[in-house]
C-alpha cells in the first residue's frame, strides 16, 4: 500500500499502526511528534492509530526557530 | 531589573533569542552564552531517521532557558494548529509564538488567519504568543480572545530595518498598559532594542540580527546591553523633548559673568 511519508512516496507492505511504523522507520527513542492527514496525533493514541493506503504522515523534530 | 515573569514563567532576561541560521552549533552556543536571553525560540520540521533534530535540542535544553516554540512557515490556520500540538507535545509547554504568514514578500502575518488560529488555540489551552502587525485594532480583538502577551513586528522579519512605525508600537503601549508587549522581528541593531524598551515594551525577539552579524557571540552582548539600557531609559523616565536649547551648566556667578538685558 502506498503512503506519503513527510512529502515522499512511501511503500508499506500492510497497514500498521503508528507504533510499529515508527520502530519500523527507526525513530525509536527519537523525539518526534506525528500528524496524519493534517490532524495531530498524541503519543497516547500511536498504538491506536491505524496507518491505511493513501494516508499521508508527517514526521518532525526540533529544529532551529526564531 | 532583569527578573520577571509572564504568567508563571521566570524569566532572567528581556531578550528573547532565535536559534536559526547561526553559522554552526558552536556559534549558536556562543550566542546564547553571551545574550543570556530570557527565552529561545525552536521550531519543528521533518525528520527522517538520521535526522539532527535531536543533536540540536539537545544544545538547547542543556541551557535550561524556557523555549518558545513558533509555527513558522505555516499560511494557513490548520497547519499553524496542527504544528502548535505537535510543538506542545515535543516541547512539553503550553507556549506557542503563533506565526500565520499571509504575504510572501513581506511575511506580513495573516491577520485572519492570525486570529482564527489563537481563538482555536487558546480553547486548546495554549498561551498564545501572536506574531502580528503593529495594528491597534488587530491587538484588541487578539485581547478579547484571551491573549495577554502581543508581540508586533517591528519590521519584515529578517529585514534589519528597525522600527517601521513608532507611533503605532506607541499606541499600542499606551492602549495596553497591562498586557505584556514584546517587538517581535524586523531588528538590525543594538539601538533598534534600545528604542523598543524605551517605549515601555515588556522585551524583544530577534534573531537574524545576530545570527547574521559579522560575530554573533558579540552582537548578542551588544543585544542584551541594548536591551538593559532601554530598560532603565524607559524606568528612569526619559525628559520631553525641547525645541529650546536650556543650558545644563548653571551660569550664574560664570566668570566674566554679567546680565544680560532679557
Amino acid at each position: 500500500m502506498n503512503i506519503i511519508l513527510n512529502g515522499d512516496a512511501h511503500t508499506l507492505k500492510t497497514a500498521q499502526n503508528i507504533d510499529a511504523f515508527l520502530q519500523d522507520q527507526g525513530y525509536n527513542g527519537k523525539l518526534v511528534a506525528v500528524a496524519m492527514n493534517g490532524a495531530f496525533v498524541p503519543k497516547s493514541t500511536y498504538a491506536s492509530t491505524t496507518i491505511n493506503d493513501g494516508d499521508k504522515i508527517e514526521i518532525v523534530a526540533p529544529m532551529q526557530g526564531g | 531589573m532583569n527578573d520577571w515573569q509572564i504568567k508563571d514563567t521566570s524569566l532572567s532576561s528581556r531578550l528573547f533569542l532565535g536559534t536559526a541560521a547561526y553559522p554552526s552549533p558552536e556559534t549558536l552556543q556562543k550566542s546564547i552564552e553571551a545574550a543570556q536571553p530570557g527565552m529561545l525560540t525552536v521550531s519543528l520540521r521533518r525528520e527522517n531517521a538520521a535526522g539532527k533534530g535531536q543533536d540540536f535540542w539537545n544544545i538547547i535544553k542543556g541551557f535550561n532557558i524556557p523555549v518558545l516554540p513558533n509555527t513558522a512557515g505555516c499560511y494557513g490556520v490548520v497547519e499553524a494548529v496542527t504544528t502548535a500540538q505537535m510543538a506542545r507535545e515535543i516541547f512539553e509547554t503550553n507556549r506557542i509564538k503563533l506565526e500565520v504568514i499571509g504575504d510572501d514578500y513581506t511575511l506580513q502575518p495573516d491577520p485572519y488567519g492570525l486570529l482564527e488560529a489563537t481563538e482555536k488555540l487558546i480553547t486548546l489551552g495554549f498561551e498564545v504568543y501572536p506574531y502580528m502587525t503593529d495594528d491597534l485594532v488587530l491587538a484588541g480583538r487578539l485581547v478579547d480572545l484571551g491573549c495577554d502577551i502581543l508581540m508586533p513586528w517591528g519590521a519584515p522579519i529578517g529585514s534589519g530595518r528597525g522600527l517601521n512605525n513608532i507611533y503605532a508600537l506607541k499606541q499600542l503601549r499606551d492602549r495596553f498598559p497591562d498586557k505584556t508587549l514584546v517587538v517581535d522581528a524586523g531588528l538590525g541593531a543594538p539601538s533598534h532594542a534600545a528604542a523598543a524598551m524605551e517605549l515601555g515594551y515588556d522585551a524583544v525577539l530577534l534573531n537574524t540580527a545576530v545570527a547574521k552579524a559579522g560575530d554573533p557571540a558579540l552582537m548578542a552582548k551588544g543585544f542584551a546591553d541594548a536591551v538593559n539600557a532601554g530598560r532603565a531609559g524607559y524606568l528612569a523616565g526619559i525628559i520631553a523633548p525641547q525645541e529650546k536649547g536650556a543650558p545644563s551648566t548653571p551660569l550664574l556667578d560664570k566668570p566674566f559673568w554679567h546680565q544680560t538685558n532679557d
